[in-house]
């Protein structure tokens, strides 16, 4: 299992309503990515919503590009990442 | 479990509901088999409707004596109150009836009943049945009644109390059926396999999921359980039948069962009753495939192989006996004698109907006990293994057959037909990357025949010769080959050789005459055809899809490609569709549609393919895609495909591996590799003079700063780009159809707009690391607002389709049948098919052309 940053484009923006129609959504795209193997952590957001860099953990890139052709959500880029936290070296 | 293709009985239960008020209560009754999901259903429904009306659950149990008025007693326990008081005392069984009415007269909610299971109802429950039905209509309730239909025949107790609700209550009856295999590839997930997982549960929803849940085992034990409980209670010559009619798959004679057994028809009376069978005009057969498998597999192996014999017996003495049958029940009779008298003919009849995979099986089978027959009838049975197993893409079990068999044809001093089996064994040895030695053996095989006069044999094995030269990229050599063979084949007039020789030759012309290629390879198609040589029609159709291919021939090659799955999948040509399916890939992505790619490569990953050219093709896409699109870990591939291909020495495989070897290390900042990755390749495409490979491995040369000037003999939009006319050579990809290559092509300008198009190009196809180095270069140049990436995919897609399915739809919308929109995206007609009631579900409208309609209202497609 790798850790990925998957960055997204939304030409029209982002919104994820806090509503039961967005929860929803959310638990849509959950159990979309279960069936890939793929697992969401979070994402970050730009404040306009037009851009959104995600931390994903799956078996491979292309797991996360079915996941995401799935819950239909675009994909600008792919990068494997690893976690630095400044606490490390103490 | 998950609700699936039931949209139509929930609404009907919610009109009902809708319906039910103060003073018009209604029944609804729910049929349908065991497992068929009337428990789900009405689960699904109550919750939806858990804010609307209260529920009152009572369920009967299938006990040898039912608890009297047990469902009475579980709406108790909900209900509380005086109801549950007055069913707690031993008050008269009018007087719980009374309270349960009383309770419903609710005031302002409904009240939604469910009496779940009432073919075991006790005889109190079903009375209180008739009571409710005469006083519905007094109280503010919709009652739910399930049950099974097909356990309630004209003598059973429900009987009479189903009609009397029918004839004073106002009730609806809902039989919910089978699920389509649509509906069980939905919860199959994409899991492969869901059409065989239709045909074994016959899509009942308990069978399917139970065999998803449990993935090793071919019956889960769940499924037994439920089996072997229904046929608990047959006497003991039914359950004798059952157990004969179990080793039968499919329609089993009744006739034979009687035979075989030595017990009476009549007995088969309790096991249609119990739901187990299902009789049609004088045969029987199970319900469920999946019941039929677990009952065979409840009796031990020496009683099920008695009852093989007994089969076999009963089917040898009638002579309309099916081969196939007869070969079966040999098979699992064990027993060698009937299994090489019938397996052969079996598999010879399943090939003539384009059976494929099953002549396979019965041929494997049969070569088993190959050891017991005479030396040449021996290496023809292995022979005809050989072919089958080829057909099918099994070439490790081919070559080893092959070998035994050339052994044998050796020994015996049968000249002839050993060249021919060394002519197969290159052949083989080519499907399995073993080049070398299946250059050497197409050699032997010639120099075999030397000796002997030409005949057919000679136009044979000078054909394969031909072909596996054209293969090489050998063309004047493969030309030369194939008109001797050709010549020789016209004159014995042998079928197999000319259209063996027109393949190989009208292949080979793709790349030294294009023009001619198309003619030449029809011709051959009609001797294929007119031969009735299934695999030689898929062989040409498939070259001439992959040249056309090669030579970037593109709307060429997509239509021979579609036409090539076709063919092959219909007749289990396996490894003839992968590899057709793996150059629609390759297609796909040159083109630019990379999620349908994608799509494809995802698919044949899970296809248990042996063939090494197609891994290579698969590979190669795969690498190259995620190269472009700047995927990490994935170049892996390219090296592993460079491997295979390695082995094979072919240009074929080895070019575009190099060039997109070449391609990664350039992205990722290391031209200086470029040379290494390409130098020998590109020297072996010089050599066989073969413009695209020269021109794309030329072009990676010039990049890393080798070349100065366009190498003799490339194709045009390279040569273009290599003498730096980025501008023609973005219009000549433009009209070959390749957009990332227009992209690069523009990239190479100073033109601050030509490199806007690039970035929106390159955006669009997904392609990172080009467009970052667009965008460096734009920055670089002063531009400070880089244009919009276009998004198709945004979470605003009101139909909730997914990328696939807008394609789809986009056809759909065209008025694209579902074969034509298979053959345009390089899916099979059922995926097709799949994708469509998909999007039926999503738009929530019933047929296509709604489909269609509702699509462009909602700005989905075009208008």
């Amino acid at each position: 299992m790798a850790r990925y940053l998957v960055q997204r484009t939304f030409a029209d923006g982002f919104a994820i309503p806090a509503t039961r129609h967005g929860a929803a959504r959310c638990l849509e795209v959950v159990a979309n990515n279960a069936a890939q193997g793929v697992t969401w952590g979070h994402s970050y957001v730009t404040v306009d919503g037009s851009l959104t860099y995600c931390i994903y953990d799956g078996p491979s890139p292309s797991a996360v590009r079915r996941a995401a052709s799935a819950n239909r959500l675009p994909v600008d880029r792919i990068t494997e990442v690893r976690i630095l936290d400044p606490y490390f070296h103490h | 479990m998950e609700l699936v293709e039931r949209d139509e009985p929930m609404a009907a239960l919610s009109a009902r509901l809708a319906d039910t008020g103060p003073g018009a209560g209604r029944f609804v009754l729910v049929a349908g088999e065991a497992g068929i999901g009337k428990t789900t259903l009405v689960r699904a429904f109550c919750a939806e409707q858990a804010g609307a009306a209260r529920v009152w659950w009572g369920a009967c149990d299938a006990l040898s004596t039912p608890r009297p008025l047990g469902p009475l007693h579980d709406i108790a326990r909900i209900a509380r109150g005086e109801l549950a008081a007055v069913m707690a005392s031993d008050a008269p069984r009018h007087e719980g009836f009374a309270a349960c009415l009383e309770a419903l007269r609710w005031p302002l909610q409904p009240t939604i009943v469910v009496l779940e299971d009432v073919h075991w109802a006790d005889e109190g429950t079903r009375d209180l049945l008739i009571f409710l039905a005469r006083r519905v209509h007094e109280v503010n309730a919709l009652v739910i009644v399930t049950y099974r239909d097909d356990e309630v025949d004209a003598e059973h107790p429900l009987r009479q109390v189903l009609g009397h609700i029918a004839t004073v209550a106002p009730s609806d009856r809902l039989v919910l059926g089978p699920l389509s295999p649509a509906g069980v590839a939905q919860l199959a997930q994409g899991q492969a396999g869901a059409d065989a997982l239709h045909r074994v549960t016959g899509g009942n929803p308990f069978f399917v999921t139970e065999v998803l849940a449990s993935p090793t085992e071919q019956v889960p034990a769940s499924v037994t359980d439920a089996v072997l409980l229904r046929a608990h209670p047959l006497s003991a010559p039914a359950r004798a039948l059952l157990d004969l009619a179990a080793v039968v798959p499919g329609e089993a004679e009744i006739e034979l069962l009687v035979a075989a057994t030595g017990h009476d028809a009549a007995d088969l009376e309790e096991c249609l009753e119990r739901g187990l069978l299902i009789a049609a005009d004088r045969t029987v057969r199970f319900r469920h495939e999946i019941a039929r498998l677990a009952v065979e597999a409840a009796s031990s192996v020496v009683r099920r192989r008695h009852r093989h014999e007994a089969v076999l017996g009963w089917l040898r003495e009638r002579s309309s006996s099916s081969l196939a049958r007869l070969a079966y029940h040999a098979a699992q009779a064990d027993d060698p004698e009937a299994i090489l008298t019938f397996a052969p003919r079996a598999a010879e009849e399943a090939s003539r109907h384009g059976a494929h995979r099953e002549a396979y099986e019965h041929y494997r089978l049969a070569v088993t006990h190959a050891h017991l027959l005479p030396g040449r009838e021996r290496a023809d049975l292995l022979g005809r293994f050989v072919e089958a197993s080829g057909a099918v893409g099994r070439f490790g079990e081919a070559f080893a057959a092959n070998g035994d068999a050339l052994e044998l044809l050796q020994e015996l001093g049968e000249v002839e037909e050993a060249a021919l089996a060394t002519a197969r064994r290159a052949g083989i040895a080519w499907n399995l990357a073993r080049n070398e030695d299946a250059h050497r053996w197409a050699a032997d095989a010639l120099a075999m025949l030397e000796p002997i006069p030409a005949g057919v044999a000679h136009a044979r094995v000078a054909a394969l010769a031909a072909s596996l030269r054209m293969l090489a990229r050998d063309i004047p050599g493969a030309i030369e080959l194939g008109g001797r063979a050709l010549a020789l084949a016209e004159r014995h007039d042998d079928p197999e050789a000319l259209t063996a020789a027109l393949g190989a030759i009208g292949a080979a012309q793709w790349f030294a005459a294009p023009e001619e290629a198309e003619a030449t390879m029809l011709r051959g198609l009609e001797a294929a055809r007119a031969a009735g040589d299934d695999r030689r029609v898929a062989g040409i159709l498939g070259n001439l899809g992959s040249g056309a291919g090669e030579v970037r021939r593109y709307a060429i090659a997509d239509r021979w490609l579609a036409a090539t799955i076709d063919w092959a999948e219909a007749r289990d040509l396996d490894y003839q569709a992968a590899y057709a399916r793996a150059w629609s890939a390759r297609s796909a992505y040159e083109q630019g549609r990379w999620a349908g790619a994608a799509e494809l490569l995802d698919q044949l990953e899970h296809s248990a393919i042996e063939d090494r050219p197609t891994r290579i093709v698969l590979l190669t896409v795969q690498g190259r895609l995620a190269t472009r699109r700047g995927d990490p870990g994935d170049p892996a591939g390219l090296d592993q495909a460079w491997e295979l291909a390695s082995r094979t020495g072919d240009l074929q495989r080895l070019w575009p591996v190099a060039a997109g070897r070449a391609e990664a290390a350039w992205l990722a900042g290391r031209p200086e590799d470029c040379l290494g990755l390409v130098g020998d390749t590109f020297e072996l495409a010089l050599r066989l003079g073969q413009a695209w490979a020269i021109g794309e491995l030329g072009f990676w040369l010039w990049r890393a700063g080798r070349l100065r000037e366009p190498p003799a003999g490339a194709s045009e939009p390279f040569a273009l780009q290599i003498e730096g006319d980025w501008r023609a050579a973005a219009t000549a990809w433009e009209q070959v159809g390749c957009p990332y290559e227009v992209a690069v092509a523009l990239a190479d300008g100073d033109d601050p707009e030509a490199l806007r198009r690039a970035f929106e190009i390159l955006a669009g196809l997904g392609a990172a690391p080009m467009v970052d180095r667009v965008a460096a270069r734009l920055r670089a140049m002063g531009v400070r607002e880089l244009p919009r990436r276009p998004t198709r995919t945004t979470l605003a897609n009101p139909g909730g389709l997914t990328d696939r399915q807008l394609e789809v739809l986009e056809l759909l919308g065209q008025g694209c049948t579902n074969p034509q929109i298979a053959a345009r995206l390089h899916i099979s007609p059922k995926t097709a098919g799949h994708h469509v009631s998909a999007i039926l579900g999503k738009l929530g409208v019933a047929d296509r052309r709604e489909a269609a309609q509702a699509a462009r209202e909602r700005g989905l497609i075009p208008s």
